[in-house]
């Protein structure tokens, strides 16, 4: 049954969000052929500072755009009059859920590694002198730009999982609403993304190593051994934690909502 | 002793301060086509979507061969809701296969054949076809279960006169000992006599649960001028 | 022929006496196999139960026999089915005499009319 579901869900995103990161693809391909391939980057022209800002806008809508697209498909699968065929269909509640989050939160990740991969071939043009800034950064930091990226993504791909859930949960969570379910669901969702934000920082000032001690002590950095780098690091893992528990206790009042709170209208 | 295969003891359902069903107790056997009757606001569709799983009870209980709605209820009831709920880009061909997925109970073959009956051609897209049309569809679909347990939300509402008398007639002719038919609708004249049985719900309650010959015998009436009787504005 | 058939009665009294006039007008002669159940009732659009209903009446009369797996006949006690042309008749002749009484017809009257009627028919 699962499988089913899966065949469904994955179908029904992709039909809209194949063409869209296609397209970006495509704007990345033709604007380093043209733009960036050629530029030059120890004087930047108006022009370029504008095309590197509109691909920035492009990748951040292609990416809200994604966000939403799977948002709105949960919520109109399971809550809108569609409904009526996935809950009378023979899968459960956690059926439904676990399909809908493997396939959001698989586009979720393609979404933001293809965003990477736009942005790596715009800029990684051969005029940036990308080795000098590589080192200069693993001077500061100690590890590689390299291993930068490598942690920040394995951080997107955690919080990626707490990112389709909060969307799921807050939606979920608007359906106990008996009127204005929708804005019940954009409501939650504020709520919960402050929150969150404030959950984040807890977890990142709190216990022993805690940045909270830190970060004032860092003013004297250099009397320890701890670099900028093992620092980073170090906060990175909490913030991955955090999302990563975070993530889960939505997953859980999302399944309770759709299992024992149903009511269709 | 053959398991009901409908139950509800003391079922309510509440919003706030208003309550849809109140304390509601029934019990329908197998082999019967049953007409659920009642103005708007009675209470029927809410029956309708707590048997479905749609909705939760707020009390009390409903049960599909003894079982609470879920999987197993979902595999056995086949519903017919009161308004469009598929996938209007779908065409038939992949409407057909997607029931024909989900459910084991599914026969495209007799589906395709009663869309020849009634001349429709399965390639076309839901959203291309007629409101009388789609409403044909999204039936036949729920008729080409083999099922314990149909329910039909007003199937004959926004329907032709020539297209009612085929989709009463396909409704006979599904009859099984083993099935119920539930057939909500506001056409009582016309449908009143395949049914065994009817039950008039008003305000959430029960106020009727008899067979169509113990109204007729007892009350020397159609069903439909009973209904205008008890219901009368 | 459309079974026309009245809401306010029930429906197996009416169907029990359609297929009786069916019966006698010869459509089903003696000894004549019954279509099915389902088949009756979807010709008629009723309830298949209420068909049954009608059909158990039938045999309960005797006008109708089952058996086991090749269903129902019609009798072949030629004398009954004389005898339900002969009762149905009356009844219609009685309902029709009350009526005719009820417009001001004298049997004198009645028989008169009824002889010129027929005459003139054929």
């Amino acid at each position: 049954m699962l499988g089913k579901l899966l065949k469904q869900d994955a179908k029904a995103l992709y039909r809209y969000l194949v063409p869209l990161h296609a397209a970006v693809v495509v704007l990345a391909v033709f604007g380093r052929l043209f733009i960036t391939q050629s530029a030059d980057w120890s004087d930047p022209s108006p022009l370029l500072i504008i095309y590197i800002i509109g691909f920035t806008l492009i990748l951040v809508t292609m990416m809200t755009g994604t966000s939403l697209i799977i948002a709105v498909y949960f919520y109109r699968n399971l809550f809108s009059k569609h409904g009526y065929l996935s809950w009378t269909i023979p899968a459960s509640a956690g059926q439904h859920l676990a399909s809908k989050t493997i396939a959001g939160y698989i586009w979720l990740v393609l979404d933001y590694m293809i965003a990477m991969a736009a942005a790596a071939l715009f800029l990684a043009v051969p005029s940036i002198p990308w080795s000098e800034i590589s080192d200069s950064y693993s001077e500061e930091m100690g590890f590689s730009l390299f291993t930068f990226l490598l942690i920040l993504s394995g951080i997107a791909v955690v919080s990626c999982f707490c990112g389709i859930m909060s969307y799921y949960v807050a939606i979920a969570a608007g359906q106990l609403f008996s009127n204005h379910r929708v804005l019940g669901a954009v409501i939650v969702y504020c709520v919960l993304t402050f929150l969150v934000q404030i959950f984040v920082s807890i977890a990142l000032f709190i216990g022993p190593n805690g940045f909270g001690f830190v970060i004032t002590d860092t003013l004297n950095a250099s009397d320890q051994n701890i670099t900028w780098g093992v620092q980073y690091i170090q906060m990175m893992w909490r913030i991955g934690f955090a999302s990563l528990i975070e993530g889960i206790i939505f997953y859980v009042i999302t399944y309770y909502i759709m299992n024992k709170r149903l009511n269709l209208s | 002793m053959v398991t009901p295969v409908l139950e509800c003891q003391g079922l309510s359902k509440q919003y706030g301060n208003f309550y849809a069903l109140t304390n509601l107790n029934l019990t329908l056997d197998r082999g019967q086509i049953v007409g659920l009757l009642g103005p708007n606001g009675s209470g029927k569709t809410t029956l309708i979507k707590l048997i479905n799983g749609l909705l939760v009870p707020t009390s009390g209980l409903v049960s599909v061969n003894n079982l609470k709605p879920g999987i197993e209820t979902k595999k056995v009831v086949s519903y017919l809701p009161d308004q469009d709920y598929l996938n209007e880009w779908m065409k038939i061909h992949d409407l057909i296969a997607y029931f024909a997925d989900f459910y084991d109970n599914f026969s495209a073959e007799k589906a395709y054949d009663m869309l020849r009956d009634l001349n429709i051609d399965p390639a076309h897209q839901l959203r291309t076809l007629s409101k009388g049309t789609k409403e044909k569809v999204q039936l036949i679909l729920v008729m080409s279960r083999d099922a314990d347990l149909y329910i039909l939300d007003e199937p004959i509402g926004g329907v032709d006169p020539a297209s009612r008398d085929y989709i009463l007639r396909t409704i006979i002719n599904n009859y099984s000992e083993e099935a119920t038919v539930l057939l909500s609708t506001h056409l009582i004249a016309d449908i009143e006599n395949i049914l065994d049985r009817v039950m008039f719900l008003r305000g959430g309650q029960l106020v009727l649960n008899a067979t169509v010959d113990e109204i007729r015998m007892e009350q020397g009436k159609s069903v439909d001028s009973l209904f205008r009787e008890v219901f009368r504005c | 022929m459309p079974w026309t058939l009245d809401n306010d009665r029930p429906l197996y009294l009416q169907l029990m006496e359609r297929i009786q006039m069916d019966i006698i007008a010869g459509r089903y002669k003696a000894g004549d196999k019954l279509p099915s159940v389902r088949d009756l009732a979807i010709d008629a659009s009723v309830n298949p139960n209420t068909m049954q209903k009608a059909l158990s009446e039938l045999e309960r009369n005797g006008l109708v026999h089952s058996q086991r797996t090749s269903g129902r006949f019609i009798t072949e006690d030629r004398e009954m089915l004389q005898q339900l042309k002969r009762s149905l008749a009356s009844e219609h002749i009685r309902e029709f005499i009350e009526k005719m009484k009820s417009l001001g017809f004298t049997e004198k009257e009645l028989l008169a009319l009824l002889s010129e009627t027929l005459k003139g028919d054929e």
